[in-house]
């Protein structure tokens, strides 16, 4: 199965993390993606620039309307994904709680939707 | 076929087979949903046909077969799929291996239900339902809740086995520690719903007896030491169901049953189990909770209790589980050897987080007993009554002002 694991964390807290810090965590991501890569579990995963930078769209009576900033102000916020091939859902919580950002933010697991 | 038989008798029977026929019914139709749907239609069947045309020779295989039957009917019109005579040969061997497997089968359908990924409330509604067989009625008034918020949850937690790829298997031995947890936990809650009966009756052993059996075929498959420390807990409780209802149905407090009512084959065999866990040297709350129950279990005169070693076992237990319920058993075993300070210290400090909880309020009454504060005891003895859940326990409270 498909899972979506969405990346959760508190973006305020970026700013404030050393240099070292920073590279130590973007080291750990490197490794865990390339776990992910060797093991054929990785489909695909980004991470995403700051709330400040998001754009919510919605149509209403066939007009346009854009809103500066994410669809909801939230205590964390999404800051990245994977997509990951698993087995089953014990083995999407397996990896998703090796995500580094699980030890500070919250991960959330989504099966993809399949339309047969 | 075996002559008309009553009603009751046919719904201890459908009651009998009931999680063996779920389990096979979920692994061969693979969608939790449908196979609740086919094992209901399988109940009605069999509430319709045997009262006329008597027990089947193997009523295992008859609702096993129904139950297939009405799922075909239904989803697989199309598909004659064949595997009636197949299902029914396989399930008439009697042999152990046949036994065991039905008893995997249960095994994966309680780990399914209790998944981590389901909210643990759920997880014990959702086995109620599909491994014990009780209906949504039933479940609400035991879990306290409207029948419709129980409905919506139930639901919720099969479109969340069907949708994200909770599998109907025994978890590999590499993620053992993360899957075990819950279901010694649903397990343990069915038990003491059967032992301590929140649902307005005060025992229900048959229900005690279901989850004693479970709990032996999870040891079988999972020779964890903690699975053998929640069986031992549990033969330890259940050896004392003779003692614990007095003549009036009232119930009997630990120090005043008489012990010659105790079951001892069923105490010699958790004394077994649990010194064998305890060797494992991987000491758990379940095999603490078991070692204080035999300590109880090992003397024949209550004046005998040793309370000092009751003591240090509840010390190592507040370790592993820090709740109000535990602190306040230790308080009672406090009280039992005399340490009132103590005891009376832990009382207060737990008096806010329990002040719904019946129990408490017997302990509180035994403290102030012990303090000679007449007043104080009855109206804690008054509060008891009005909290606990069952008639009988009311009246053993009741008794005592």
């Amino acid at each position: 199965m498909k899972y979506l694991c969405l990346i959760y964390e508190d973006e305020t807290v970026l700013p404030s993390r050393t240099e070292e810090e920073q590279n130590a965590i973007m080291g750990e991501y490197f490794a865990f993606t390339n776990e992910l890569q060797e093991a054929g579990k990785h489909l695909g995963g980004e991470a995403l620039m700051p709330t400040e930078t998001a754009t919510s769209i919605q149509i209403r009576d066939g007009n346009r309307v854009t809103t500066d900033g994410p669809f909801a102000e939230t205590k964390e916020q999404l800051g990245g994904f994977y997509m990951l091939e698993c087995e089953n859902l014990d083995e999407a919580i397996e990896l998703a709680s090796k995500i580094p950002s699980a030890k500070w933010g919250t991960i959330e697991v989504r099966p993809i939707m399949v339309f047969d | 076929m075996s002559p008309a038989i009553n009603k009751a008798a046919i719904h201890e029977r459908i009651q009998a087979h009931h999680s063996a026929v779920q389990a096979v019914l979920v692994r061969n139709i693979r969608n939790v949903q449908h196979a609740e749907d086919a094992m209901q239609e399988a109940v009605i069947k069999a509430l319709q046909n045997w009262p006329e045309k008597g027990l089947p020779d193997n009523p295992r295989a008859w609702l096993i077969t129904v139950g297939m039957n009405s799922f075909r009917d239904r989803y697989k019109k199309e598909a004659r799929l064949d595997f009636t005579a197949d299902l029914l040969e396989q399930h008439e061997e009697d042999s152990s291996a046949a036994q065991n497997e039905f008893e995997d089968d249960v095994l994966r359908l309680i780990f399914m239900c209790c998944h981590p990924a389901i909210v643990t409330e759920n997880q014990l509604a959702l086995t109620l339902r599909l491994v014990m067989g009780f209906s949504l009625e039933e479940i609400a008034s035991a879990l306290l809740v409207p029948v419709k918020t129980l409905e919506k949850r139930v639901n919720r937690s099969k479109r969340k086995i069907i949708g994200s790829g909770i599998d109907f298997e025994l978890p590999p031995q590499t993620r053992l520690e993360n899957r075990l947890v819950p279901v010694q936990l649903v397990l343990y809650l069915i038990f003491n719903e059967g032992y301590y009966g929140s649902s307005g009756q005060l025992v229900n052993r048959e229900l005690c007896r279901q989850a004693i059996t479970l709990v032996r075929s999870l040891c079988r498959v999972f020779p964890h030491p903690e699975n053998f420390g929640l069986l031992a807990l549990m033969l330890f409780s259940d050896s004392r169901s003779e003692a614990r209802l007095n003549d009036k149905l009232e119930l009997v407090t630990l120090d005043k049953q008489d012990r010659s009512l105790w079951k001892q084959t069923q105490i010699n065999e958790a004394d077994v189990l649990i010194q064998k866990a305890l060797l494992k040297k991987q000491v758990g709350t379940y095999q603490l909770q078991a070692a204080i129950a035999g300590l109880h279990s090992d003397v024949l005169d209550a004046a005998e209790t040793d309370w000092q070693e009751i003591i240090l076992l509840y010390q190592a237990l507040l370790k592993y589980k820090n709740t109000p319920v535990v602190k306040l058993n230790f308080a009672v075993a406090l009280m039992f050897a005399n340490e009132i300070e103590q005891a009376s210290r832990i009382i207060s400090e737990i008096e806010d987080s329990l002040s719904a909880y019946s129990p408490f309020y017997a302990a509180q009454a035994k403290l102030f007993e012990l303090k000679n504060n007449k007043k104080g005891m009855q109206s804690a003895l008054e509060k008891a009554a009005q909290l606990s859940g069952s008639a009988e326990a009311a009246q053993h409270y009741r008794t005592q002002l």
